[in-house]
C-alpha cells in the first residue's frame, strides 16, 4: 500500500513539477516522498525508479506519437545510429528512472539516519 | 571558347562607350609581366554557385503567353535556404521564394509579371599592393608622395578577457585587408594589400525586390533593377502583356583588358578604377526576334562589348539551353520542366571523342576494355543509372590530373588549375601542347599517353565503385541535402538524381538547383515550383524535408497564389492570427 501511495505521489508531483521546473525536479520529488513515506531502502529505489520510468516513458511516447515519431526517428539515428523511436523513449524513461530511483534511495537513507 | 554563346548574341552592336578607360603607362613592366603570386588565403564564394534562367515569348509557346523559368544553383542544405511565401497587399500580390528575414519575394511572380536571377560572374573586387613607409603603417607611397593613412580601431569584445583592439588601415584605394597579421602568423606574408570592392559602396538592393514585387510592366522592372549594384545578376523578366527581357545588371567598374585579374600596384592612381559603366550600357536583350532570352552564367557578350568583362564564365549550360530553346515551339510548362531537369551533358558530347580517339586500347587490360566499351557507348546523358556518365566524369577528372598536376606541383605556387573548358580548348588547338608531357619522367608523353594513363587511373576508382554496386551515376555522385550542423540523421542522403556539372540539371554532390520555377504568364497565372527542402526548419516537422523526393524525381508542385476570395478554401490547413 505504501508502495502504491508513494508511486502515485511521485508520478503526480513529478508531472506537475515538470510543467514549471527543470527536469531534475523528479529527483527532488522522489527524495522528499521517500523521506515522508518510509520504506525499505531497496523498495524505495524501486518505487522511485518505476514511477518515473512509467511517467517519462508515457509522456515521451505521447509527445512523440503526436507527430508520428518524426523527431524520435531522427534523434534515435543521431544518438544510437539505429532508427528506433522506442529505443529513444526507453532511454529517456531509463534516465529519469535512474535519477529518481537514486534520489528515493537517498531520501530513504536520510530518514534512517535521522532516526 | 568562353564566349561560346553569350547572353547577348554574337554580332550585337554596342553603342560607343561613355567611359574611355586608359591602360596605365607602366602596365607592361609593372603589371602584365610581373604577376604577383603571393600565397594568401582568400575566401571566395563556392565556385559551383551558378544558375539557369530563361524566358520564352508568346510566339514560341502553346498558350501564346510568355513562360519564365529560373533555377538558382546553391549549396543543398537543411533547413532549406529558400522558403515559399506569398505577399498580399491592397495594391499587389507577389508569390515566390525568399530567404528567412527578407521582407520581399526574391524570385517569383506577381499578378502581371515574373522575375528571376542568375549570377553575372563579374569581377568587382580588386587588390592593390600598398607600400608603407615603415612598420607604423602611418604613411604609404601614392603618386610619388607619402600620404598619411587613416585608420579605424575595431573593438572586439571577448567574454572574460580584455577587449581585442584591431587597427584597420585605410588608404585612398580602400581598407588594407591583408597584412602580416592576417593569417595569424600561419603564412609568412609580409606584403600589404588594400581591397577595392564594389560591395563597400552604398547601395539599396533590397529596394529592387520590393519594386519588382509590385512591378506591372517592363518599365517598372527597368526602374527596379537600377537599384542592383552588387552582386551583379542577370535579371530576367517576362510579363503578361508579352514582353521578355534580360539585363546583365549591376554597377560594374569600367576596366581595361585584364585589369584586376592579378594584384595591382597600389602606388599609382592610374591603376585605380576609372569609373563605373553607365547602367544603360550593361548588356541586355529585350524581345529579341529569336523569341527567347536566357542566361546560365556564361559571358554576357562577345569581345565586341566595349568594356573588359573580368570574371569566370562556365560556357556549357548556356550553350545547351540556347540550342534547345532555339528548336522548341508550341512550348508548354511541361516542356520547360523537362528542359529544366534535363541531364544532357554537352561538355561530354564535345570531349568524349577526344578520349575515344586517343585511347591506346591495346594497352588496356580486359577489364579496362570492358569499361572502355561502356564509355564509348555513352549517350552523353548524366542520367541517374548511367554507367557511362560515371566513366566519363572520372576519366576527365583524371585527365586533368595527369595533364596539370606535374607542372603545377613543380611550380610550388598555390594556383588553381585551368577550367575544363580551357583544357578542352587547348586540346583542340594545340596538338603538341607542352603540358601533355609528364615532367617527372624522362619520356616525352603525348595526349594519347595521357588519355590512357587517365583512363587507367579512373578505372582503378571505378572498379572499386563497381564492386560496391555504386557505378551508376546517381549512386557514384551521391547527391545529398545536408543539415547545417552536418548531422546525417537530420540530412537527406543518397538521393536518386542525375545531372551534375555542365548539365542543365546541375545537381552535384551537395550543390544544385535550390529552387526550380516555371511560370506561364497566361491571364490566370500557371505557376510551378519545387525546392529541395520544406517550409519548416524544424527536424521534428513533417514539413521539414517533404519536397525533397519530388525535387529529386524532377517533379513540380502547382503554386497557388491565393486570392482574398479563397479564404474559405478547403486547402487551407492552418491560419495564424496576430492580435
Amino acid at each position: 500500500m505504501k508502495f502504491i501511495i508513494s508511486a502515485i505521489l511521485i508520478i503526480m508531483f513529478s508531472f506537475f513539477a515538470g510543467l514549471y521546473f527543470p527536469w531534475w525536479m523528479v529527483a527532488v520529488v522522489a527524495f522528499l516522498v521517500s523521506i515522508i513515506i518510509q520504506q525499505r531502502h531497496f523498495v524505495s529505489f524501486i518505487c522511485g525508479f518505476i514511477s518515473v520510468f512509467l511517467l517519462w516513458g508515457f509522456l515521451s511516447f505521447w509527445i512523440s506519437f503526436q507527430n508520428d515519431h518524426i523527431l524520435a526517428h531522427r534523434v534515435s539515428l543521431l544518438i544510437f545510429k539505429t532508427d528506433s523511436p522506442f529505443l529513444l523513449i526507453f532511454a529517456t524513461a531509463l534516465i529519469g528512472a535512474l535519477v529518481a530511483g537514486f534520489a528515493a534511495l537517498t531520501g530513504s537513507y536520510v530518514r534512517k539516519e535521522k532516526q | 571558347m568562353d564566349s561560346l554563346d553569350p547572353i547577348v548574341p554574337k554580332g550585337t552592336e554596342f553603342p560607343p562607350p561613355a567611359i574611355q578607360v586608359k591602360v596605365p603607362a607602366t602596365a607592361d613592366s609593372l603589371y602584365y609581366d610581373k604577376k604577383d603570386t603571393t600565397i594568401i588565403e582568400e575566401q571566395k564564394p563556392d565556385k559551383d554557385n551558378g544558375s539557369n534562367n530563361w524566358a520564352v515569348s508568346g510566339q514560341k509557346t502553346a498558350s501564346g503567353y510568355p513562360i519564365l523559368c529560373n533555377d538558382p544553383h546553391l549549396g543543398l542544405n537543411l533547413p532549406s535556404i529558400w522558403y515559399e511565401m506569398q505577399i498580399s497587399t491592397p495594391s499587389y500580390n507577389a508569390y515566390g521564394v525568399t530567404f528567412p528575414g527578407a521582407p520581399a519575394i526574391i524570385i517569383g511572380f506577381n499578378d502581371s509579371c515574373a522575375f528571376g536571377f542568375t549570377n553575372a560572374q563579374r569581377d568587382v573586387r580588386d587588390y592593390f599592393e600598398i607600400k608603407f613607409k615603415d612598420d607604423s603603417h602611418s604613411e604609404y607611397w601614392f603618386d610619388s608622395t607619402w600620404v598619411p593613412t587613416t585608420y579605424r580601431i575595431e573593438d572586439i569584445k571577448i567574454k572574460g578577457e580584455p577587449d581585442y583592439l584591431d587597427t584597420v588601415f585605410y588608404t585612398k584605394i580602400g581598407p588594407v585587408m591583408y597584412d602580416e597579421k592576417f593569417s595569424g602568423g600561419r603564412n609568412a606574408n609580409h606584403k600589404n594589400y588594400a581591397v577595392r570592392w564594389k560591395a563597400h559602396d552604398a547601395s539599396n538592393e533590397l529596394k529592387m525586390f520590393t519594386l519588382l514585387n509590385k512591378a506591372n510592366n517592363y518599365n517598372d522592372y527597368l526602374k527596379a533593377i537600377k537599384y542592383l549594384h552588387t552582386p551583379g545578376q542577370n535579371c530576367i523578366f517576362a510579363s503578361k502583356n508579352g514582353d521578355i527581357a534580360i539585363w546583365d545588371q549591376g554597377e560594374f567598374p569600367a576596366k581595361w583588358y585584364r585589369q584586376g585579374d592579378f594584384t595591382m600596384p597600389g602606388t599609382d592612381s592610374s591603376y585605380l578604377w576609372q569609373g563605373m559603366i553607365p547602367q544603360d550600357e550593361n548588356p541586355h536583350l529585350i524581345n529579341p526576334e529569336r523569341g527567347f532570352v536566357s542566361s546560365a552564367n556564361q559571358m554576357p557578350a562577345d569581345t565586341s562589348y566595349p568594356y573588359y568583362l573580368g570574371g569566370s564564365f562556365p560556357p556549357y549550360r548556356g550553350w545547351e539551353i540556347n540550342k534547345r530553346l532555339e528548336k522548341m515551339n508550341n512550348i508548354t510548362p511541361e516542356d520547360m520542366m523537362e528542359l529544366q531537369t534535363d541531364n544532357f551533358n554537352v561538355f561530354g558530347q564535345m570531349a568524349l571523342p577526344i578520349l575515344v580517339k586517343n585511347m591506346q586500347a591495346d594497352k588496356l587490360s580486359p577489364q579496362e576494355k570492358k569499361y572502355f566499351d561502356i564509355l564509348k557507348k555513352w549517350n552523353f546523358r548524366n542520367d541517374k543509372d548511367s554507367k557511362g556518365a560515371t566513366l566519363f566524369v572520372v576519366t576527365w577528372d583524371s585527365l586533368e590530373t595527369v595533364i596539370w598536376k606535374d607542372e603545377f606541383t613543380k611550380s610550388g605556387l598555390q594556383l588553381p588549375w585551368p577550367s575544363e573548358s580551357t583544357l578542352l580548348d587547348d586540346i583542340n588547338k594545340y596538338p603538341n601542347f607542352r603540358f601533355y608531357d609528364d615532367i617527372t619522367t624522362p619520356n616525352v608523353e603525348t595526349l594519347a599517353d595521357d588519355v590512357t594513363a587517365a583512363f587507367e587511373m579512373a578505372t582503378a576508382v571505378i572498379r572499386q565503385a563497381d564492386e560496391n554496386g555504386k557505378m551508376e551515376w546517381a549512386k557514384y555522385k551521391d547527391t545529398h541535402v545536408e543539415h547545417l550542423a552536418r548531422l546525417d540523421a537530420f540530412s537527406r542522403l543518397h538521393l536518386p538524381i542525375g545531372g551534375g556539372t555542365n548539365t542543365i540539371n546541375a545537381a552535384k554532390e551537395q550543390h544544385g538547383p535550390s529552387w526550380r520555377m516555371v511560370i506561364s504568364l497566361t491571364p490566370e497565372t500557371e505557376a510551378y515550383g519545387v525546392y529541395p527542402g520544406g517550409e519548416s526548419g524544424d527536424p521534428g516537422s513533417k514539413y521539414y524535408d517533404d519536397f525533397i523526393d519530388t525535387w529529386a524525381a524532377g517533379q513540380y508542385f502547382r503554386l497557388w497564389m491565393m486570392k482574398a476570395s479563397e479564404v474559405n478554401d478547403t486547402r487551407i490547413k492552418f491560419a495564424m492570427s496576430f492580435n
